[in-house]
């Protein structure tokens, strides 16, 4: 949702154009001086949270791996803790006392991931991928990889091992912002590893979500989870203290590999000669899913200004019928190039589908992709998902499945006891408790179900040799943790390669032919045939060009007003790009960007040729600047010159600007901060 | 093969096992391991995996599903498995789902004997 208020548009004549001229020159020129070197206010922002013992140093890889041996250092430091805190009674006077440095060294390490994460993204650290950034056409960032110190003694050549921690900035998943990297704990397992919590954690969040879906046997969140927690734990319970393998235990995060770069070519709205209309060159790719009804999500509904556009694919077709399946995809593939839209005035506010009507009808359009699938879902980024990327995410599965054969047997032993564990112990209590919560089960409380059990009837009968582990398993399970962590390593690597095939797709040209059929309430009915184009550019897809070429003909030229078949040929270009982080945005997880647009057209209109008052030559162009200066909360300004329009040949010069508030921003944002305050 | 669970099944000597997993508003982007080996699909749309029993009564195959949705993927694309043995009852059951905002993209499945 997004509300706008502008507080004044002002159309200015020639006289005036130099003035308003200037002051637009110096804004922008403030605004630039501001905002350009976006890398001195984050170092400022840097040097204000964490402590800067570099002083004024350039060298941003040398503080970044600074900041990685003080990470690692508070990690081992928490570790030490923790341990301590395991052999020492609830009731002793320093437990308090070593609860609460665990809870400054949370703050201290999260700080330091922070600091990490920020010098990764200053645009003269290079070591990691370019990203797709953020902006208001809605091209997105892709998380740079964050540093972290390597713990294990097999990597130690490496001079900052990699990881990656999720999606922390930019674009629209602010929800996800806080990656809940320390899971809450747990009263029964104090000591129990971060991964541990984290699955735990996992577990519960889907089972309650599940749940509420009323979904038969929500419980399939632990039940599938059951045997990593297992794992995870009998490694807790066995491997040495001090042991680099218990070290790498401790340091895993149940870390995922998620891309994060979005495409923004559609164009929902209507063809820039429909009313009400903003955009001035039209995008090519068409919308590939279809519903039955605007309501359900299968036609797509746009408002702009004073007209209301339905669009749509005849994929969606297909889809709506047979399910919006990847099967369904392939054998239809030829229909995800062709989209269709219809434009209606909007009369009825209040019923919008109710505007499309047979009188309303402002224009129709239809799309055809003529350039190849660069989506996720073609078959090229598939083969590569396959080939490239599949046999790397597929490391964990194999270590945990592998070990899970070799040593939980009926000769073992273990595999009774996993039974015995995962059917009495964790899933028959949880699936009593899950009958009387019913749709609203409790988080905690699952995590307790299924954390506790783990710890007493496991992890402590491990440890207590109640159950019997052979040293071979000992040593596979160390193995299996290795392997494991080395996989997460990984993780930034395997992120980098699919960024780069998705920012390889995007950053192709898309070329459509569009045939628009324009309604006119007043004067002839006309059609326009286009060819239209798109192109990313740029290191990181962070600029982009669209081009239009089109000629109009009249359906029933009318002679008298010396119309002939050729209505007029058109032709326009826009660049797009972002500039740099807002330098007015307090809240750090806020990556909005500074956009700027330059847009110009070309229009040779045949019957206003040698017609007094108008021009046959009509051109124009415009300037746009984007600044959010709060977050949430955007100032955009724009300028216009045009030498004429269709019917007069007055030039006019127009400054637009206002406020927009985007309330959907505002309240992730909020979300996170909740988030933030209540992590351990 | 009978489901006791959504990921947990019993199963008997040398039954083969059919897993489908059928990808929703995204593309085939799953994968599936069986005590410690990527098993190749044996059809792409949707993703079809088979495998014949060969552990001994008492012990149990492990396997686990690996997904993956692009940002692009809406946020109600989902992964959906189903399992089909070719022993005792021959139902096509439904295992689990896996949804794009779930917290983890990974579960477990596992066949007793």
């Amino acid at each position: 949702m997004t509300a706008q208020s502008g507080l004044a548009i002002v159309s200015l004549r020639r006289a005036q154009m130099k003035v308003a001229g200037r002051v637009f020159l110096l804004l922008s020129a403030l605004v630039m001086l501001a905002a350009w070197p976006a890398s001195a206010q984050q170092m400022a922002t840097i040097k204000r949270n964490g402590s800067d013992s570099l002083g004024g140093k350039e060298n941003f890889r040398a503080l970044l791996k600074e900041r990685a041996v003080q990470f690692e250092a508070a990690q081992k430091r928490r570790l030490a803790l923790l341990r301590y805190l395991s052999s020492i009674s609830p009731s002793s006077a320093d437990f308090n006392v070593t609860l609460q440095s665990i809870k400054e060294l949370d703050t201290t390490i999260s700080t330091l991931k922070q600091d990490m994460e920020r010098i990764s993204l200053l645009p003269s650290y290079s070591s990691g991928q370019p990203e797709a950034v953020s902006g208001r056409h809605g091209k997105d960032r892709a998380p740079r990889p964050t540093a972290r110190p390597n713990s294990s003694s097999a990597n130690s050549k490496k001079d900052v091992a990699v990881k990656y921690s999720g999606p922390l900035k930019g674009r629209a998943d602010l929800s996800s912002a806080s990656s809940a990297i320390i899971a809450p704990a747990l009263a029964c397992y104090p000591d129990a590893p971060p991964v541990v919590l984290t699955l735990l954690n996992d577990a519960a969040t889907i089972i309650v979500d599940r749940a509420r879906a009323g979904q038969s046997d929500p419980s399939d969140g632990a039940t599938s989870l059951l045997n990593e927690l297992i794992v995870y734990s009998l490694a807790d319970a066995v491997l040495p203290a001090d042991s680099t393998d218990r070290i790498s235990l401790f340091n895993l995060k149940r870390i995922e590999v998620r891309a994060e770069t979005k495409r923004t070519d559609k164009q929902v709205g209507a063809s820039p000669t429909a009313g009400g209309n903003t955009s001035e060159v039209e995008k090519p790719n068409v919308p590939a899913t279809l519903g039955a009804a605007v309501e359900n999500g299968s036609v797509k509904q746009s408002v702009s200004g004073t007209s209301v556009t339905f669009s749509s694919s005849l994929y969606a077709v297909a889809a709506a019928s047979k399910g919006d399946t990847a099967t369904t995809y392939k054998n239809n593939e030829p229909l995800t190039r062709i989209g269709v839209s219809a434009t209606f005035a909007l009369e009825n506010k209040d019923d919008v589908p109710a505007n499309a009507t047979r009188k309303q009808l402002e224009e129709w359009v239809v799309r055809a992709r003529v350039s190849g699938d660069n989506s996720t879902r073609s078959e090229e980024f598939e083969e590569f998902w396959q080939e490239k990327i599949r046999p790397r995410i597929d490391r964990i599965p194999r270590a945990l499945t592998g070990f899970l054969r070799s040593d939980f047997t009926k000769v073992s032993g273990l595999e009774d006891e996993r039974r015995d564990l995962v059917d009495n112990r964790i899933l028959t209590p949880l699936d009593a408790y899950l009958t009387t919560a019913g749709t609203n089960p409790d988080t905690r409380r699952i995590t307790e179900l299924i954390g506790c059990p783990l710890k007493t009837e496991w992890v402590d009968r491990v440890k207590s040799s109640d159950v019997a582990v052979s040293d071979e398993t000992r040593n596979k399970v160390a193995r299996a943790v290795q392997e494991i962590a080395a996989s997460e390593l990984e993780a930034g690597d395997t992120l980098k390669l699919i960024n780069a095939k998705i920012d390889e797709l995007n950053s192709r040209m898309i070329t459509s032919l569009a045939y628009t059929n324009k309604r006119v309430a007043m004067g002839s009915d006309y059609s326009i045939v286009k060819l239209l184009l798109e192109k990313k550019m740029g290191k990181s897809s962070d600029w982009q060009m669209d081009a239009n070429a089109g000629v109009s003909i009249y359906h029933k030229p009318d002679r008298t007003m010396n119309q002939q078949s050729i209505r007029d040929i058109i032709v326009a270009l826009s660049l797009e790009g972002n500039a740099a982080r807002s330098p007015f945005l307090t809240k750090d997880l806020d990556e909005s960007q500074i956009t700027y647009s330059f847009k110009g057209s070309y229009q040779r209109m045949l019957e206003n040729r040698h017609v007094a008052g108008r021009k046959a030559d009509i051109a124009s162009a415009q300037f746009k600047l984007e600044i959010p200066i709060f977050t949430g909360v955007t100032l955009p300004f724009s300028l216009t010159y045009s030498n004429s329009t269709e019917t007069s040949r007055e030039d006019r010069f127009r400054a637009n600007f206002g406020i927009t508030f985007d309330a959907d921003k505002l309240l992730r944002l909020r979300n996170t901060d909740s988030k933030d305050a209540l992590a351990p | 093969m009978d489901q006791i669970r959504r990921a947990i099944y019993t199963v008997a000597a040398s039954e083969k096992v059919i897993i489908e997993i059928e990808a929703t508003k995204v593309g085939n982007f799953a994968s599936f391991v069986l005590d410690g080996e990527s098993q190749k699909p044996v059809k792409n749309n949707p993703l079809t995996y088979e495998f014949t029993i060969s552990v001994g009564a008492g012990d149990t195959h492990f396997g686990m599903f690996q997904c993956f949705f692009p940002a692009d993927a809406p946020d109600d694309a989902n992964f959906q498995v189903f399992l089909q043995g070719s022993k005792g009852k021959t139902t096509k059951y439904t295992g689990s789902d896996i949804k794009k905002t779930d917290p983890i993209w990974r579960r477990g499945v596992e066949f007793r004997r």
